[in-house]
């Protein structure tokens, strides 16, 4: 069950409209390491996960990763918003603009639609945890990115706090691994799959 | 949210002594919360609200950690507190506190919604 809240998790106010940096953020929607792909990734990983600890995690950067997506979206629709036909073609917003107008739809900045394909639900706790470790440094590095392109500081501002939070969570997942792994076999990690084996 | 610096967020991961000391001297008092404007009364929301969310993902694994136990509870209440504050005054940003300025309309859908102009 989740709540809806009122608010962005950290508040996005852009006043300059700009749809050609708009196509290079949605993909933190709806592309390979976007914010929508790791929330599924953690929701769909944490049913049978045995460890209350890693359990919890899953669920509460799941559910933050969920108000991640809401703020890209934020910065994606104030980017874009009443733009006039001209400045769509003079952009390159075209090819977005004749199928989706000017809402938003998860793709990555090439185009290609979001695909359950972008992750992995492994069933093994270590295997889950270092996808997560890597899925958390993939999106910072998208955010390194798009950084490196991004002049407004509008647009800068929230970007560097969601390229924070990556780095926060890939070390709560460390800890995540820490924890699984001392209660299996220090002589052997891999002896057994604690999600299956019983 | 100047309050909450860039600085304080770039700091990379852990919550330490410092981090926590720095981030409550940061966080006003209830009695000043009475004569926040608007703005400022959603800036404190986000900002005790991001405490909250901080301390939630470091206690679940660290859940013995007293410190951050206590750090928890403050913040939440804080939390809570300007929630409803902000429900009475402007209209409610969560279900729960929906029923403080409901009058003979349903104020949920009133006010702007977080994306737009005005939003938060």
């Amino acid at each position: 069950m989740w709540n809806y809240e009122k608010r962005l998790q950290y508040p996005v106010k852009i006043t300059q409209t700009n749809p050609k940096i708009a196509q290079v953020i949605i993909s933190q929607f709806g592309g390979p390491d976007g914010e929508l792909g790791a929330s599924m990734r953690y929701l769909a990983q944490r049913y049978t996960m045995p460890y209350k600890e890693v359990t919890g995690i899953l669920t509460d950067i799941g559910t933050e990763e969920l108000a991640h997506l809401e703020m890209v979206c934020a910065i994606v629709y104030q980017l874009t918003k009443d733009l006039s036909p001209e400045e769509i073609e003079r952009s390159g917003f075209a090819p977005y603009y004749v199928d989706h107008t000017l809402a938003l739809w998860p793709q990555a900045a090439s185009g290609t639609p979001w695909s359950a394909t972008t992750f992995q639900s492994k069933g093994d706790p270590i295997t889950d945890l270092h996808e997560d470790l890597a899925a958390e440094q993939k999106a910072r590095t998208t955010y390194d990115n798009i950084l490196r392109l991004v002049k407004d500081p509008e647009v800068a501002d929230p970007i560097r706090f969601l390229r924070q939070r990556e780095i926060v969570h890939y070390q709560r997942f460390g800890e995540s691994l820490r924890i699984v792994q001392d209660k299996l076999d220090s002589r052997n990690f891999y002896a057994f799959n604690p999600e299956f084996d019983k | 949210m100047n309050n909450m610096s860039n600085n304080n967020m770039m700091n990379n991961n852990m919550m330490n002594n410092n981090m926590m000391n720095r981030r409550m001297n940061n966080v006003p008092s209830r009695t000043t919360e009475r004569t926040m404007n608007r703005q400022q009364l959603m800036d404190h929301i986000n900002e005790v609200s991001f405490a909250v969310d901080e301390v939630k993902l470091y206690l679940d694994t660290h859940p013995c950690d007293q410190e951050a136990l206590a750090y928890f509870r403050e913040m939440s209440h804080k939390r809570n507190h300007a929630l409803k504050e902000y429900a009475s005054a402007y209209g409610p940003l969560t279900i729960d506190t929906a029923d403080e300025s409901c009058t003979e309309r349903w104020n949920w859908i009133n006010e702007p919604w977080p994306w737009q102009e005005g939003g938060c």
